[in-house]
């Protein structure tokens, strides 16, 4: 009786050896295929993007798309940002139903363009940035071309449209220097047969304005000094002036500096903070001695003198004549801005109006840091993706009388939807979860009116928008932004209620592309009216292919009803 | 009896162990393979070409536009790549 009980043992322990390996196998190679499908979508991601960078600088610096002319230098680096939403590997019931971001940043550079000049208005040359979720494309700027006034006054400034910083009154109080230079006057003189410059013999004070640069706080910047017996700041900032990184010696009315970078020379490692901090402020004076005497090609022009350790700036328009001190900060946002034309000067040189290049009135201003805050202590709004991101899947109406019919629904996980107010709940448990609207939040930080016309009233602090505000095309592609809408109303699409006005959520809007064109609100920290950019609501429509692999028509089977 | 089955699935079992391990190498590889040998595969050297200058400028007026697609554009092309197909048992739609 026990060997009969022993040998039965021994045949079923095989059987149950292969059992659990067997199990163990294919657990195991299922995640083998789990984990190397992940990285083939990884793989394959960053080898399309790469291509997809090099292809878009090359496209653009030889002139192969519309609007490129014969090569631009707009994609000379092209900074590609490539979002697409990719099924995940599972095996439910209905196969892979979730979906998972691939993000990839990359850049590309052809260099058939790379020495092109960068002048004034050479809008298709300037850096743009493009990001493409779900095959749409959006071409951003970095920057934008803007014409400042540097007069004394509003008055004085030869055009009415230049820009200053924020309003007239704003204008730091300290920033126009009546007595900014020695001017002597020349004059052409005819004397014994030959044309000479006669000058004045007592010169006299001008005013100029008074604008900024960033210097390296180190030893070996000529412009550099911190106060100490070998290196007195006597001449132009002073030493706390050149640390107040807010310039408020600049704003306030008595000329005070609030030094940021503390001192404090019993206190070594306090004292630390400013000798390793990376720069400081340095005061350059709005006059242009290109057009002064000391120029190498003298024309009689006045001998323009300033005081010690001051200097100017030189801008030569045709570029033949190394510039100096073109970076400044000419518009009181504490960032420097790139003059690239220079026009209506006065006899003495002295500068009425700029162009400049600003990095900070693109599309996406990449110049904020962390945690950065503005001239009035608020702090500024990042541009670039939200952490929002939301899904909407359309659920067909049962009504008979219209078919086809049927409203989007948000996809929320994780906790049971509780209703409340006007939010409904509706939970699935037969069919398969079909994702259909990937949403999107991409701020902004300026309306350039590429993808939606608008008007700003900064007077009124209105902001609307224009007469057919949805250009066809941006920069030679499609628009991508398919509706725009300010606070009142959207444009094309009409409004599904036209009482209460239309907004980005509306049905007619909630499966397209929509950028809220941004509007003025009320600053809690300084209770002034500040203007919030624009925002778009990036809806990606992806026809969800998956869900099922062998679909078996049923209709006709018979049913048994349990009661 | 029991043994002899038990083998066959077992066989059964490293076959589709190892079908699995072919597919998963050959698709990153030969991804890979083909973005190389793609990228920098030989262009036609007569693409973008001038076909008629102005002798008095020197100015292109007209410019091969057939030529420009065989040039790098053709090197660049995004869907370069079909993804291997895992061919266990039976093919796959």
């Amino acid at each position: 009786m026990k060997i009969d009980q022993i040998k039965f043992k021994e045949k079923a322990q095989t059987a149950s050896e292969l059992a659990i390996f067997g199990s163990i196998l294919i657990f195991v190679l299922g995640m083998i295929v789990n984990q190397t499908v992940g990285f083939s979508y990884s793989q394959n991601h960053y080898l399309r993007a790469m291509r997809l960078a090099m292809k878009m600088s090359y496209l653009y610096s030889e002139g192969l798309v519309e609007g490129s002319g014969d090569g631009v230098a707009s994609r000379n680096n092209a900074t590609v940002l490539l979002i697409e939403d990719r099924l995940t590997v599972d095996s439910g019931k209905y196969g892979a139903v979730d979906r998972a971001p691939q993000v990839i940043n990359v850049s590309a550079s052809h260099s058939r363009e790379f020495f092109k000049p960068f002048e004034n208005n050479d809008e298709e040359d300037a850096a743009m940035m493009d990001i493409f979720v779900n095959g749409k494309h959006f071409p951003l700027t970095t920057g934008r071309f803007k014409r400042v006034c540097l007069a004394e006054t509003k008055e004085k400034c030869r055009y009415n449209d230049d820009r200053t910083p924020d309003g007239w009154d704003e204008w730091s109080p300290n920033s126009w220097d009546s007595q900014c230079a020695d001017v002597s006057r020349a004059t052409f003189a005819y004397f014994l047969g030959a044309w000479y410059c006669a000058y004045d013999s007592t010169p006299y004070t001008i005013g100029c304005k008074n604008l900024y640069s960033v210097v390296v706080n180190h030893p070996n910047s000529e412009d550099w000094c911190d106060g100490t017996e070998s290196n007195p700041c006597v001449n132009n900032l002073g030493k706390d002036e050149r640390f107040d990184l807010d310039r408020d010696f600049d704003r306030s009315p008595t000329g005070t500096a609030d030094s940021d970078v503390p001192e404090d020379p019993s206190d070594p490692q306090v004292d630390a903070i400013r000798q390793q901090f990376s720069w400081q402020w340095f005061r350059v004076k709005g006059i242009n001695l290109l057009e002064t005497s000391k120029n190498p090609d003298d024309r009689c022009r006045p001998i323009v003198t300033l005081g010690l350790g001051e200097e100017g700036m030189i801008f030569d328009s045709g570029l033949k004549i190394d510039a100096k001190n073109i970076m400044v900060d000419v518009d009181g946002d504490l960032k420097e801005e790139m003059i690239v034309k220079n026009s209506d000067n006065d006899s003495n040189a002295v500068m009425n109006n700029v162009t400049v290049w600003d990095s900070q009135d693109g599309d996406m201003d990449l110049t904020i840091g962390d945690q950065e805050v503005d001239a009035q202590g608020t702090e500024k709004v990042h541009p670039g993706f939200t952490q929002d991101l939301a899904m909407y899947t359309r659920v067909k109406s049962p009504d008979i009388e219209e078919p086809g019919s049927g409203t989007y629904l948000r996809i929320e996980q994780g906790k049971v939807c509780k209703a409340s107010g006007d939010k409904q709940c509706y939970r699935s448990v037969q069919k398969n979860d079909h994702v259909d609207i990937v949403e999107r939040v991409l701020q902004l930080s300026n309306n350039t009116n590429r993808f939606c016309k608008v008007i700003i009233d900064e007077e009124k602090k209105e902001v609307s928008l224009d007469n057919d505000p949805l250009p066809a095309k941006v920069d030679g592609l499609t628009n991508p932004v398919e509706v725009c809408c300010d606070s009142e109303l959207c444009e094309p699409g009409g409004v599904s209620d036209p009482g209460e006005g239309g907004t980005c959520f509306d049905e007619e809007n909630i499966d397209k592309t929509c950028m809220f064109v941004g509007t003025w609100y009320d600053d809690p920290v300084t209770h002034e009216q500040k203007f919030f950019p624009p925002t778009i609501f990036i809806r990606s429509r992806i026809k969800d292919l998956h869900g099922r692999m062998w679909v078996t028509d049923t209709s006709e089977d018979p049913y048994v009803e349990f009661k | 009896m029991e043994f002899t089955f038990c083998m066959i699935v077992a066989l059964l079992m490293i076959y589709g162990m190892a079908m699995v391990f072919r597919w998963t190498g050959m698709d990153l590889a030969g991804r890979r393979i083909v973005y190389e040998n793609s990228l920098f595969a030989d262009v036609d050297p007569s693409y973008g070409i001038c076909i008629r200058f102005d002798l008095l400028t020197g100015d292109c007026l007209e410019w091969s536009s057939e030529g420009k697609e065989e040039g790098p554009l053709k090197q660049l092309e995004s869907s370069f790549y079909t993804p291997a197909k895992m061919n266990a048992v039976w093919s796959e739609e």
